[in-house]
């Protein structure tokens, strides 16, 4: 059992530079949640916090409401697995799984049965009394995992844990973690650059920008229905059309961008406020201007169809200047040219609509 | 500006071939990029371009000037790397204005220039700032100012994104595509990812084990893959193996099991064949949906799993025997459920048919 609690949590480094700030969030006994964020953002801090690896400037961390601030690191009964691998070279695979129940001062009686389910477990049972050098890098990892098992922990902390492997095999040991990890009813907490990686794996996923939590949602919440204007550009793509309230009374606010008014989820808009649209880019649906329904659509001109094999990504230029780009399907019959006049079609239920940020968007995303 | 060819250009380690007669034509002011895994000769031929190596046979030329002997300082060839050696202790614009400072160019204008640049880059305002002070997208749009300040006419790219994180990566793809083309330069960029490669280039150049295996605009060489081995590395897919037959003037790949699935293709009945079919190209429907469906190929399958991951929808179907991998957009609502029964539906131009000795050559 362990649930894993942030209360209003704040890593200051040096002086000033605010690592983490005010982090506050619960992770569930047996979930899988994965932090994504750029590179700065406070990921791999927040993770050495649970470690205690570092200890919190400010906040508490609790697991099972029993707060860890005098509890050392190797009394947390946290496993690690990180990028590179840190298992010992000059030990078999066995020997290395073999290490953690012995250092803790279990009987060589216990020891056997730990290392035989966690090699099971991991599927790498005939390897076991190889060497690492002679194993390849998944199997280095899969070593890395069974003696998380072995040592009988309950929280497993993983930093870019497949950031060494090739792209087809990562796909793979995605699958297998996240098997694993359910398999053994351990809470996992995955740091990764990797947001396709975080969405297939992770039973949540926290999205981080400067060292604060901007959303903690399923991977559907946070493609279909991001909270929050950075979450929405970072996770996939969106584009942010600038426009003014000018109906708030209906589920569907109407909203003016340059000399059109679109329909928009109403998402608690106030009339005669700015706000930004937001769309995913694959959510665009382009028509050619002859096309009939045309309800709720955006005219444009197109800058360029380009192809790129698993689907198209068609730029257009709108009517108020804004540049905007289209996904869509590889097979889309027609092939839009240059400078050809058309409609951009927007679903209101897909939009979000922020309040438009005092710095600008391009400030509001910086990372 | 400048053209720039390889001819049976071949650069040897001693006796490990880095890349073996390169032929390769880049127009004036085209933007081309080698794409290929680790180990293809990529990087080998960068440093050619760029006057790192010399090659050990065949020539490089700068309009129509053989330029394989001239050194990497008096080519005119801007280079940037994975890495962004910048120096650490000169500001941001220091940094940029080394290159005109050595080569004594007008600071003036330079600076100038240099300002231009980081304006066109969005990093404008970062001039004193120091290099540890900025993050690695910065770092790197500011190698690229460097790269091209020294009025080069020839910017090479060794892998210049593959640090980044990948939303920085897909900015910077448009905002490199878009500077190149502003100016006008030639620009040969090198990168293992072929997305990469498709959002940047007008031409891409596929490497293997050091030799060109085909080089075409991203449509042709994604949509005609001249072997296996280039339509396995550009993109997802699934591969079945079957002998051709001809029935009332079409083709079909028949499997073992007997199933056949239309193709087109110039290999003869009775040939045994591979088929490719990329994941985008399979679309998969609910069992009630048959009616409506007009494809050359509709099959019924299991889907065994469908996994949101971003802008796509993936899913694992077992049909004929094997595993298909099938990807789609997301937007689209699809009520379909793990374990049941659906319709996967193709057209027979979807596939890319080759000879299956082509495999066991790849092996």
């Amino acid at each position: 059992m362990s649930e894993i609690r942030f209360e209003d949590v704040t890593k200051i480094f040096g002086k000033s530079v605010e690592a983490v700030k005010d982090l506050s969030f619960i992770i569930e006994d047996g979930e899988y949640v994965s932090l994504i964020g750029p590179s700065g953002c406070g990921k791999t801090t927040a993770l050495r916090l649970l470690a205690g690896s570092i200890l919190p400037t400010k906040g508490q961390i609790f697991f099972n409401e029993q707060p860890m601030e005098n509890v050392r690191i190797q009394d947390r009964n946290i496993g690690f697995v990180f990028q590179h691998f840190a298992i010992f070279p000059h030990m078999t695979v066995r020997e290395n799984i073999a290490y953690g129940p012995t250092v803790r001062g279990r009987s060589k009686k216990e020891i056997e049965p730990l290392v035989e389910t966690a090699l099971k477990s991991v599927q790498i049972g005939d390897k076991s009394e190889l060497y690492p050098d002679s194993l390849s890098a998944p199997d280095w990892q899969k070593t890395a995992l069974a003696r998380v098992l072995a040592s009988e922990a309950e929280v497993l902390l993983l930093d870019e844990p497949l950031g060494a492997l090739d792209q087809k095999i990562r796909e793979e040991f995605q699958l297998f973690l996240r098997d694993l990890v359910k398999r053994e009813k351990l809470t996992a907490i995955h740091v990764t650059h990797d947001q396709a990686e975080a969405l297939t794996i992770s039973d949540r996923v926290a999205v981080m920008n400067k060292g604060k939590l901007i959303q903690l949602g399923t991977p559907a919440d946070l493609i279909y229905h991001p909270n929050h204007l950075f979450a929405s550009f970072f996770v996939g793509e969106s584009d942010f059309l600038e426009g003014v309230v000018i109906d708030d009374t209906k589920k569907e606010a109407k909203v003016r961008i340059g000399q059109s008014i679109i329909r928009v989820k109403n998402m608690g808009v106030e009339k005669g406020k700015r706000v930004a649209v937001a769309v995913r880019r694959e959510f665009f649906q382009v028509e050619q201007i002859s096309t009939k329904d045309l309800s709720n659509s955006l005219p444009g001109i197109v800058i360029e169809d380009q192809f790129l094999g698993l689907l198209r990504r068609v730029r257009i230029k709108l009517e108020n200047q804004q540049i905007i780009e289209a996904k869509i399907h590889a097979k889309h019959p027609i092939y839009f040219k240059e400078n050809e006049k058309v409609r951009v079609n927007i679903e209101p239920s897909i939009t979000r609509c922020f309040d438009y940020p005092k710095e600008g968007i391009a400030s509001a995303l910086e990372m | 500006m400048v053209k720039v060819e390889l001819k049976e250009a071949t650069k040897y380690y001693g006796k490990r071939r880095g890349v073996e007669d390169i032929n390769l034509s880049i127009d004036d002011g085209e933007y081309l990029a080698v794409l290929g895994p680790t180990g293809s000769g990529k990087t080998t031929t960068m440093y050619l371009l760029a006057g790192l190596f010399t090659p050990s046979r065949g020539s490089i030329l700068f309009d129509d000037e053989d330029v394989s002997h001239i050194p990497a300082e008096d080519r005119n060839v801007g280079f940037v790397f994975e890495e962004y050696n910048l120096f650490p202790r000169m500001t941001v614009e220091s940094n940029i204005l080394f290159g005109p400072i050595v080569k004594d160019l007008d600071l003036i204008v330079s600076r100038k220039v240099s300002r231009e640049l980081l304006a066109l880059l969005n990093i404008s305002g970062k001039e004193s700032n120091l290099p540890d002070e900025i993050s690695g997208g910065q770092k790197q749009r500011v190698a690229l100012a460097r790269a091209i300040v020294s009025e080069a006419h020839i910017l090479v790219m060794d892998d210049p994104l593959r640090a980044l994180d990948a939303k920085i990566r897909e900015i910077l793809q448009v905002e490199l595509r878009k500077l190149v083309k502003d100016l006008g330069i030639t620009c040969i960029h090198a990168t293992h990812d072929t997305q990469e490669a498709m959002r940047v280039a007008d031409k891409i150049a596929v490497f293997k084990n050091g030799k060109i295996v085909q080089i075409g605009t991203p449509e042709e060489v994604y949509n005609h893959p001249n072997s296996l081995y280039v339509a396995e590395f550009l993109g997802e897919s699934s591969t079945i193996e079957g002998k051709i037959a001809v029935s009332k003037g079409e083709k079909f790949l028949v499997l073992s099991d007997g199933s056949r699935i239309n193709i087109v293709t110039d290999l003869k009945k009775g040939e045994e064949a591979i088929a490719l079919i990329p994941s985008e190209l399979i679309d998969v429907f609910p069992l009630t949906e048959k009616k409506n469906l007009n494809y050359h190929n509709i099959f019924e399958a299991t889907l065994l799993d469908v996994r949101c991951v971003g802008e796509f929808n993936e899913l694992d179907i077992s049909i004929f025997g094997t595993l298909f991998k099938a990807k789609d957009l997301i937007g689209k609502e699809i009520p379909l459920r793990k374990n049941s029964k659906v319709l996967v539906a193709t057209d027979k131009d979807d596939y890319r048919i080759f000879p299956k000795k082509e495999k066991e050559d790849n092996e």
